[in-house]
């Protein structure tokens, strides 16, 4: 299912580390918006709210709005409020930038119209950077630096695959500039300054944007699962900047020998796999590394109804998803391995232990591993 | 349930704090301290009609609004590990926010009712749909009326009802009114509904595992001759609702609107356990503590009198009572003359259930700072002096904190020579840190508490236990940050409390006069 235009701009804006995200909207969407965003980071809160009523319906949000624009910048002390304006502003007509003009803020204020019935999750995070993008200023560009791009800060595993990813690329030599949507709001305005943008699965509004005003390239890759899926990876952006670099050097199968026996039993294990862009290269790693057999794959825009028949009607044994396929697994008693958002069952608060990268092909097959060899089902007992 | 079903029940849930729920024991503990209800954010109408559809075995919810309504109200506010996973949606876009989403509902009331065969479907309307001004009734009259749809529709606004919480109330208002009263199921007008004489419906918070809560009350009215008609919400179907007319009186926690349709539409009297209206009039205390065995007795002895049962309620009540205290002396052994600190206000443990115990009030703590946004200061005040009102009437003299630091708290605490602090998971930390025991009432309170005469047993047991543990603990937790007075919040979330509070104060415009029962 997908979350809608509001949720996809609010991700995108809180992941401005030291950005307050004001939601203007009801209470609701804000309550869902942070009970989301809290599982695996809960001081990491900066939201405020205008808690639209019906007074706000009936005689306009503007001036709750007003209101909380004052209070958000004298409460907190960051660089930068992020508006983002759901459904019900959008329909009653709310002048969302004119209040924003009408008072005078020590931060930043960026908007962004992000009423839910105005597009899908990811449309909602595209448009939120190209707004955000105004910020940004030219720099001189830093030589074999990327920007990482199409993260939010609640996805799960995001600071662990982070600091992975970091690691590969510094040790081919090349420098992450600026990981969008995970970062400062200084990093964030000095993104121009690399060399290369790197998007993985979304994010392609905001490259374009910045090749158009900035001449900053970019290189569209797959999010790096497994050895296979990392290598091309990292070879590919060493590729485009010049650099000499195989990250084949880097494979080390001794974790992988440790549990040889386990492998070849789970080889050729029927799965299935729902999720966003992360899904196509998490399925090339079951696939094509530990050699398991893809039954179904689905996408968030797919009809979960039919999603859920498919997974029924076939030989899966393991699910690879979000906290919201645990009905279908528990209905048919098979393992859930969390992967994607959104994930607010199980917890990720360990930053080495990525899913992503060389590093976290080891993790992810243990995780893999112990989902199944710890799972009881009544026919076992 | 027979009375020795009872004693085996009685174990099993005391048996290591309420082992008897396996993982979920702990998991709902970790859930219910997340500090977000009320003081940071509030999940809104379409959380708790999905509560209530969710309740209901063979309903199904249909979302009328964009996906995003849909999405972020999968998390179930008071079991998030739990997702409400079945949402269909009408997926509403901006064609439809300008052209209408009339015809989406009615392809979605279509698809919902094929692809999942219901005996009920919810429709819970969203921001956009209620402000373009879609016509609900109507398509759902037209919809139904091509005869495709072999299932009870209803929808709910929120608009129905202005009481809190106002998605729960208003779900269960719709199904009344336009179910109950208006569908397809048993004979509609009241003269024709086959009346289960006698009888009452007995219905909890769906969240409060009514089985495990009821089993006792349901017993002693049993055994006073009152037939239980429903008991709602455990396992309830559609059939099961539309059994509710049947009976002479309705047993809720507190009020609800619903309850008062009924008696309206049906004749079906209610009953409220937590007398808010009749506090109102009488600002008797006791109308708060309706637990343990005294306000268990009362509790029985009017519902009895609702229905003219006084008489056979007098000997069952008296014969219960006697044998649950013959036990409670043996069980509260040790416990007699020992100090506690408590949380005020009108949730948590019950003067009358520490009587019950034998434990003295040394210390009340207030926390007003999140009511303040809520609450006008007499209400707060009015709310302050049932508690106090109470301990004194029973016997202690507790100081009276109020916002005070933890500092100040811990200095109390050892100066009165309390010897435990009833305090939730989030700030036991910080007693446990100086040496003081902690009992956290969130377990007792979701799995024991309730009316009925085994309540204070179990929960001497449970007392019992909490002064048996290690006194001095080193937790982690007491190395974070906290906010000096929200002490359950570490700075960040604090910060967040205050601009949630400052804004809905000044945007809602509820700030009641007397809001903890202000119905």
């Amino acid at each position: 299912m997908d979350g809608g235009k509001f949720f996809g701009a609010f991700r995108a804006c809180s992941g401005i580390k030291d950005a307050v995200t004001l939601t203007h909207v009801p209470v609701g969407c804000n309550w869902g918006a942070a009970m989301f965003k809290s599982t695996s980071n809960q001081p990491d809160i900066r939201q405020a709210c205008t808690v639209m009523h019906e007074r706000e319906i009936v005689f306009g949000g503007e001036e709750a709005l007003r209101e909380a624009l004052v209070r958000a910048d004298t409460l907190y002390n960051t660089p930068l409020l992020a508006v983002v304006a759901g459904d019900a502003p959008a329909i009653i007509g709310d002048d969302v930038e004119a209040v924003i003009d009408s008072v005078a803020l020590n931060k930043e204020v960026v908007w962004m119209d992000a009423a839910g019935f105005k597009g899908t999750m990811r449309e909602g995070y595209e448009d939120a950077l190209v707004h955000l993008a105004r910020l940004m200023e030219e720099r001189n560009v830093i030589k074999n630096s990327v920007n990482l791009i199409g993260f939010c800060p609640d996805d799960f595993k995001v600071d662990a695959d982070i600091k992975e990813i970091t690691r590969l690329l510094n040790h081919a030599g090349v420098k992450v500039n600026c990981v969008i949507s995970n970062c400062s709001f200084d990093e964030f305005v000095n993104a121009p300054a690399a060399e290369l943008n790197v998007v993985m699965g979304q994010g392609t509004e905001l490259v374009e944007h910045m090749k158009k005003d900035f001449g900053v390239p970019y290189l569209e890759v797959g999010y790096p699962y497994g050895l296979e899926g990392t290598k091309e990876f990292t070879n590919t952006i060493c590729e485009h900047l010049g650099i000499g670099y195989d990250a084949e050097q880097e494979f080390d199968l001794e974790h992988f020998k440790r549990i040889y026996l386990y492998l070849h039993e789970l080889y050729g294990t029927p799965v299935s796999v729902i999720g966003d862009f992360h899904a196509e290269p998490m399925t090339g790693f079951l696939d094509s590394e530990l050699g398991f057999d893809i039954e179904v794959l689905a996408s968030l825009e797919d009809d979960y109804f039919i999603f859920q028949q498919n997974v029924r009607d076939s030989n899966t044994t393991i699910l690879f998803g979000s906290s919201f396929e645990r009905n279908i697994t528990e209905e048919l008693k098979i393992p859930l391995v969390r992967f994607i958002y959104p994930v607010f069952d199980h917890v990720c608060v360990y930053e080495d232990a990525p899913y992503a990268g060389f590093r976290g092909a080891v993790y992810l097959t243990e995780t893999i591993l112990n989902a199944v060899m710890g799972f009881e089902t009544k026919e076992i007992k | 349930m027979m009375y020795e079903q009872e004693q085996k029940l009685e174990i099993e849930t005391t048996k290591g704090n309420g082992r008897a729920v396996g993982f979920l024991r702990p998991l709902i503990s970790a859930y219910s301290t997340l500090p977000l209800h009320g003081m940071t954010a509030i999940p809104g109408k379409i959380s708790g009609a999905l509560m209530v559809v969710d309740s209901i075995e063979d309903a199904v919810p249909l979302i009328h609004g964009p996906v995003g309504c849909a999405f972020q109200r999968k998390i179930n506010p008071f079991r998030p590990y739990l997702p409400f996973y079945e949402t269909p949606c009408t997926d509403m876009n901006d064609v439809d926010v300008v052209y209408g989403g009339e015809d989406k509902l009615s392809l979605g009331i279509k698809e919902t009712y094929e692809k999942y065969h219901p005996n009920l479907i919810v429709v819970i309307t969203t921001c956009p749909s209620d402000l373009i001004g879609d016509d609900f009734k109507a398509v759902i009259e037209e919809t139904k009326a091509k005869g495709d749809i072999g299932c009870d529709v209803v929808y709910t606004t929120g608009d129905f009802v202005k009481s809190k919480p106002v998605g729960y109330q208003d779900a269960l208002y719709a199904i009344t009114d336009q179910m109950l009263c208006n569908g397809k199921g048993i004979g509609m007008e009241k003269g024709e509904i086959e009346r289960n004489e006698g009888s009452v419906n007995i219905i909890t918070f769906p969240i409060h595992g009514a089985g495990l809560k009821t089993a006792e009350m349901a017993s002693v009215l049993s055994e006073i001759g009152i037939e239980i008609n429903k008991i709602c919400f455990d396992h309830t179907t559609v059939k099961d609702l539309y059994d509710l007319p049947k009976a002479d009186l309705t047993i809720t926690d507190y009020p609800m609107v619903w309850a008062k349709l009924m008696k309206e539409r049906f004749g079906v009297d209610h009953y409220e356990i937590l007398a808010f209206d009749r506090f109102k009039e009488t600002r008797d205390p006791e109308l708060f503590s309706p637990y343990g065995i005294e306000g268990s007795a009362r509790v029985l002895m009017e519902i009895a009198q609702r229905l003219g049962k006084e008489g056979e309620a007098e000997e069952v009540i008296e014969r219960r009572k006697k044998v649950a205290t013959e036990r409670l002396s043996k069980a509260k052994v040790g416990l007699d003359g020992k100090k506690v600190a408590i949380m005020g206000g009108i949730h948590g443990i019950g003067m009358t259930l520490l009587r019950d115990v034998g434990m003295m009030a040394s210390i009340i703590i207030y926390k007003t700072q999140v009511l303040e946004s809520r609450l006008t200061s007499e209400a707060i005040n009015e709310m302050l002096d049932i508690n106090v009102k109470l301990a004194r009437k029973y016997g202690s003299d507790p100081e009276v904190l109020v916002n005070p630091t933890i500092e100040e708290e811990i200095k109390a605490i050892k100066e009165t020579g309390t010897d435990l602090v009833i305090s939730m998971g989030a700030t036991a930390h910080k007693y446990n840190k100086e040496g003081i025991r902690t009992f956290n009432p969130m377990d007792f309170m979701l799995l024991h508490q309730r009316i009925g005469f085994e309540c204070p047993i179990e929960l001497a047991i449970l007392l019992k236990e909490a002064l048996k543990k290690p006194q001095r603990r080193n937790p982690l937790l007491s190395m974070l940050k906290y906010d000096p007075y929200r002490t359950n919040l570490i700075p960040e979330w604090a910060a967040l409390a205050d601009m949630f509070g400052t804004i809905r104060q000044g945007a809602v415009g509820d700030k009641v006069v007397a809001g903890m029962y202000g119905m």
